[in-house]
């Protein structure tokens, strides 16, 4: 079962978004600004912004791969 | 990606035009395929271990334009959900990555088609439908057959939805047998318990979603979970 833990102001119009697989941090792509957001993960799961990176119009999707 | 900080550096560009959407990663992360919507086709990568850069190796065409793509389980198939098109490909991967030109499976669910994995154990598959533009606003269940690729209904075929609800993604839990959707139109999160001898879903909560006095558009997108589950 899910319990909400709160909101956390995003890129406009966030249509996709991954997590890193050391659940470090998060990746969100806004659709309408073409910005990529770095959110750092607490342990509690919470989100605190770190980065923004312009990406180039209309992001579709963000797809983070393991570190070989 | 700084491993410590987060910190993202531009490595370079891959040129793919036409709309290129969504994104599936084969589990052991050779292989890359992306759909460019506009042109119906989906371009195969390889992925270079040491740099994350990637070589194309080819494309196939298809017939409507997908919305969501995942590889199953094994990573010998491509499975791809069309909204519009309304159906469900898979596609197997031939040699070196590259997709075969003809479709494992080409099945015809309804308008709304918004995602398509196979569960843990690669027998099930499930199709959310959104509630949108003659959406069908349902879970379609499935078993699905690893050896050859196709989509044989469960039984119940759906999970029917309340109006306005619109199951549009989903994701695993790491270790309970919980599958968690994202609702389109709904604005919530949807809890099912998996039998993971059937391949049924069972409804057994939804949350809203949206900060409390939000009155302004909203609709759900993408859901992940944290790889601990929690």
């Amino acid at each position: 079962m899910l319990t909400p833990l709160g909101h956390t102001p995003s890129q406009n119009f966030p249509r996709v978004f991954d997590i890193d697989p050391a659940a470090k941090f998060l990746l969100s792509a806004g659709l309408y600004d073409g910005k990529v957001g770095v959110f750092q993960i607490s342990e509690k799961g919470r989100l605190k912004k770190t980065a923004v990176y312009d990406v180039g119009e209309e992001p579709m999707w963000i797809t983070i791969l393991n570190r070989q | 990606m700084d491993e410590e900080t987060g910190a993202l550096t531009h490595q370079g560009d891959v040129s793919a035009p036409g709309r290129p959407a969504p994104i599936a990663v084969d589990p052991q992360q050779q292989f890359m395929y992306v759909a460019r919507r506009d042109d119906l086709q989906i371009n195969s990568y390889r992925i270079n271990s040491s740099d994350g850069n990637l070589t194309e190796i080819g494309s196939i065409a298809i017939p409507t334009d997908p919305c969501h793509m995942a590889m199953d389980r094994t990573g010998k198939f491509l499975l791809s959900a069309h909204y519009m098109g309304a159906r469900a490909m898979v596609h197997r991967v031939g040699n070196e990555g590259a997709l075969e030109a003809e479709p494992a499976d080409d099945f015809h669910t309804e308008i709304g088609a918004h995602c398509f994995q196979t569960d843990p154990s690669n027998q099930f598959a499930f199709v959310p439908h959104i509630d949108n533009r003659g959406g069908a606003n349902a879970i379609f269940q499935f078993k699905f057959d690893e050896g050859s690729g196709k989509l044989i209904p469960n039984s119940p075929a759906r999970v029917l939805q309340d109006k306005n609800v619109g199951p549009r993604h989903y994701c695993f839990h790491p270790s309970l047998d919980i599958l968690y959707f994202s609702n389109e139109q709904g604005s919530s999160i949807s809890v099912y318990d998996f039998d993971r001898n059937f391949g049924y879903l069972s409804h057994k909560q939804t949350v809203n979603n949206l900060p409390k006095d939000w009155t302004m558009f909203s609709k759900c997108s993408q859901i992940r979970i944290i790889p601990n589950g929690r």
